[in-house]
């Protein structure tokens, strides 16, 4: 019983971090309806901007950090212009197309700026383990937590009490009446996917710096994370983002646990499988919305 | 032959229908009438089984469809077109007809794959007819998407015929044409779409409303207001508050 | 002919298979992430009948084929009436499930001595077909391409025939296709299964080319790959799929300048090109133009 709740307290805490993702995820979908499949990759350049620096020149911590997430900002902004600005905006199926040949291309760059199989990254804190009672709290997951909260909680502030936030909100329900009322769509959607690169950034730094090292499947991994932590939650929600990332920290710790190394990834890829199946909406979303037929026109 | 009764929908709190009664008799001609958004549509929609009725019935032939699935409903010899226009794009005219006649009865799936060459030559003279009825032969290679809208109109209807259906379902068959167009068409539909089958033609143009069928229904936020021959209609006090206002009411 | 040049044709018939095996799909008007599953059950299941029970590679080919047009028809079934992108991430996570079961999976026979047979994460060595069969590097990129020949012909066969109009209706407008009677969900099934033989064979191939299996080989981005082969070559006709990968495999791999860039550019390519031509460079449009004229010059020259 003690393992199981220690487990569930491990994994409240990495979900955190995958929280951050999903809500980066849920974001671009809501305001560009896409899947933008080279975010994984972007915040892995920007980490690997900060792993220079680091391997380098011994940067600092923060230093790290900062450059990771201009690194990722920047490189948010090469795939946003290229993947999602220049095509028009019918051919959805070309810009996420569009996003996956750019996700090969940066996993390329990846590998030839940091050709080897490890680096390391600086560790989020030198403080010991907390313990409160039979439970131990890792203090590296334990700043991730505290962090990534704070990181939603001004999410939150920015969606629903600037200016900002009330055109991103307006352009994902209901683009055309947002550009009626005078909301500059590019604009918004750009503005949108520089904001959503920086929260990956700041969960791609958070999520390394506990692991304290980088790989070059990083890219990859966070896409899955995010991934399945959005449609856990069910797609669009931002609430749900948040619990489909908590939940599958806590799968994830479970598994790992109960069933091994082996197992974790798989449980985490069945429960999504399973999800889809029976309740595609995931755990905040409907059952199965009545079908848009009417709306169902292709690319 | 095809009774709606007490049918009612909405769309999370919208009423979009409220307890609908309509018969339409073996090659009836009934105009359906009404405000945008009045529930026309929406009607054709619950007919063809996109949209299952949250109360009451659909019965066709003594049959009830409200559960069914669209593509059984279209076998049973109910056919439509559409208020936006949907057509293959980006496939030929003769194409376009060609592919109605694939859930033909006698077309299984070996013929999906190898069809024998009398049964082709067959099927693609049947589309050659159907493309001269509403003349469109001239056009038949053309890419749908190359063609004007009239000209895309008449390849709806032209689709939709290809099952001979016993009723034919039209949204708006003139929607976007000038009123030369739209007399074209009209004329088109009474030579060749009417005769021998009902029809629901749903339309604004009220000439043309009143020159085809023998019946208009009106529609208001999708209640029945009003129903009977287009002269009394046309003239009912709460058919004229209904359009007071709203651009619906043109004289093409 | 030399070895080198052998290797990149032979690479390119086999990943061809994928390649048509997601444009299948994509004619449906569905994203699948998955096909690398089928191609690594192909591959897998195949190498275990020829290593380990000593099959001929015809028959361990079939076997194969039919075992992951099988598995595709099942996910197929559970997956298939989920919208398109519910559909894409289903395809995904069902890929990623298969690459850890192979990681899990250990089956090994002991043959001359030697433990022969998938060993997880250690991979499947020694799938010797080839060289007990004294078949040589150039005959079986023969035999490759023949069988890859028969496919396309199929295909070119299916373009003509209903059933592959309505495939093509599904992709253009699916609630049209339904409204003239149409099944959906039945012929995307069957797309789907047509589609994973065609990935089981590829693999199969694939499998007796290298020698070697390891789970990794079959990640997401081999099915990626797959389906940016379809998306920039064309959806107009099958040769659009076998464009995209001598694209990427063929010409630039020849270029020697960009040896270690090959994604880089070929990642630039595909967005750059998706900006011109949405839906690749043999698209609908540009297959009818091109029948048309072709048409047009024939009668002309009678």
């Amino acid at each position: 019983m003690i393992d199981f709740i220690q487990n569930c307290i491990d994994g409240v805490m990495i979900g955190s971090g995958y929280a951050l993702l999903a809500i980066g995820f849920t974001i671009v979908f809501g305001v560009l309806r896409r899947l933008n499949l080279a975010y994984g990759p972007s915040i892995m350049l920007g980490a690997f901007v900060g792993t220079l620096l680091y391997v380098q020149f011994q940067a600092q911590i923060l230093t790290v950090a900062i450059a990771t997430v201009i690194g990722a900002v920047v490189v948010g902004m090469y795939v946003e212009r290229l993947c999602f600005w220049a095509i028009r905006r019918g051919a959805a199926i070309a810009s996420m197309v569009s996003s996956f040949a750019i996700w090969m291309q940066l996993e390329e760059v990846a590998a030839i700026i940091l050709p080897e199989r490890t680096y390391p990254f600086p560790a989020l804190t030198e403080m010991a383990p907390l313990e409160i009672g039979p439970f131990f709290l890792r203090s590296e997951p334990l700043v991730m937590f505290v962090v990534a909260v704070a990181l939603m909680a001004v999410v939150h502030t920015v969606l629903y009490r600037t200016r900002f936030g009330l055109a991103v909100r307006a352009v994902s329900e209901n683009p055309s009446a947002a550009r009626f009322m005078g909301i500059h769509i590019d604009a918004v959607m750009f503005w949108a996917f520089a904001l959503v690169s920086a929260i990956g950034g700041v969960a791609g730094f958070l999520i390394l710096a506990t692991d304290q090292q980088v790989t070059p499947y990083f890219g990859l991994w966070v896409t899955f994370k995010g991934l399945i932590a959005m449609m856990l939650g069910g797609m669009g929600s931002l609430p749900g983002a948040i619990l489909g990332g908590l939940v599958l920290g806590v799968v994830e710790t479970q598994s790992l646990w109960y069933l091994g190394a082996d197992y974790r990834d798989l449980s985490a890829y069945f429960l999504l499988f399973l999800i889809l199946i029976v309740r595609p909406g995931g755990i905040m979303g409907q059952a199965l919305p009545e079908r848009e037929r009417a709306a169902d026109r292709r690319v | 032959m095809l009774r709606v009764e007490g049918l009612s929908h909405n769309f999370g709190g919208i009423e979009a229908l409220v307890g609908l009664d309509l018969v339409i008799a073996e090659r009836d001609v009934v105009g359906l009438i009404g405000p945008n958004g009045s529930g026309k549509t929406t009607l054709l929609n619950m007919i063809t089984g996109i949209y299952k009725p949250a109360a009451g019935r659909i019965r066709f032939r003594d049959r009830e469809i409200s559960g069914l699935e669209p593509h059984e409903i279209v076998t049973l010899g109910i056919s439509r077109t559409f208020q936006n226009l949907r057509i293959y794009n980006r496939m030929t005219v003769s194409d376009n007809v060609w592919v109605a006649q694939h859930s033909l009865p006698g077309v299984g799936l070996g013929e999906l794959l190898l069809a024998r060459a009398d049964n082709e030559r067959r099927d693609r003279a049947e589309v050659e007819r159907l493309l001269e009825l509403v003349g469109l032969i001239e056009r038949r290679d053309s890419l749908a998407q190359d063609l004007t809208l009239p000209d895309q109109r008449r390849l709806e209807l032209a689709r939709a015929l290809v099952r001979s259906p016993d009723l034919l379902l039209l949204d708006e068959p003139a929607g976007g044409m000038t009123p030369v167009e739209t007399g074209t068409m009209a004329a088109l539909i009474r030579d060749v779409a009417l005769p021998g089958r009902a029809c629901v033609i749903i339309e604004h143009k009220m000439d043309m409303i009143s020159a085809l069928c023998g019946r208009i229904c009106v529609l208001n936020f999708g209640r029945k207001i009003a129903e009977g021959r287009p002269d009394d209609v046309l003239r009912h006090p709460r058919v004229l508050e209904a359009y007071l206002g709203m651009e619906g009411m043109s004289h093409a | 002919m030399d070895d080198y040049v052998v290797s990149v044709l032979s690479n390119i018939g086999m990943i061809s298979f994928l390649a048509l095996s997601a444009y299948l799909l994509l004619l449906t008007g569905e994203i699948s992430f998955g096909q690398q599953a089928f191609f690594a059950i192909g591959a897998y299941l195949s190498a275990i009948a020829t290593a380990m029970w000593g099959w001929p590679l015809w028959s361990a080919l079939l076997l194969a084929a039919a075992a992951a047009a099988a598995a595709a028809t099942v996910i197929g079934i559970l997956t298939l009436r989920l919208r398109g992108l519910y559909f894409s991430i289903a395809t995904l996570a069902f890929a990623e499930m298969v690459r850890l079961l192979f990681v899990i999976f250990h089956y090994q026979v002991v043959i001359d001595g030697e433990p022969v047979g998938p060993d997880g994460a250690e991979g499947f060595r020694d799938i010797r077909w080839v060289f007990e069969n004294n078949v040589s590097a150039a005959e079986y990129m023969v035999i490759i391409y023949v069988v890859l020949f028969i496919v396309v012909a199929l295909f070119f066969r299916l373009e003509r025939s209903r059933l592959g109009s309505i495939f093509r209706m599904l992709g253009e407008d699916t609630l049209l296709a339904e409204m003239q009677g149409l099944n959906v969900i039945r012929f995307k099934v069957l797309a789907s299964g047509i589609a994973g033989f065609i990935a089981g064979i590829g693999g199969a191939f694939y499998a007796h080319f290298t020698t070697y299996l390891e789970p990794q080989i079959f990640n997401v981005m081999l099915g990626v790959h797959g389906l940016l082969y379809g998306l920039i070559g064309g959806l107009g006709t099958a040769l659009g799929p076998l464009i995209g990968v001598g694209l990427d495999i063929g010409f630039l791999e020849a270029i020697r300048a960009i040896q270690g860039y090959r994604m880089i550019v070929f990642g630039g390519l595909v967005a750059v090109l998706l900006i011109f031509m949405p839906r690749g460079i043999l698209d609908e449009e540009r297959v009818h133009w091109i029948r048309m004229t072709w048409r047009r010059w024939r009668n002309a020259a009678r």
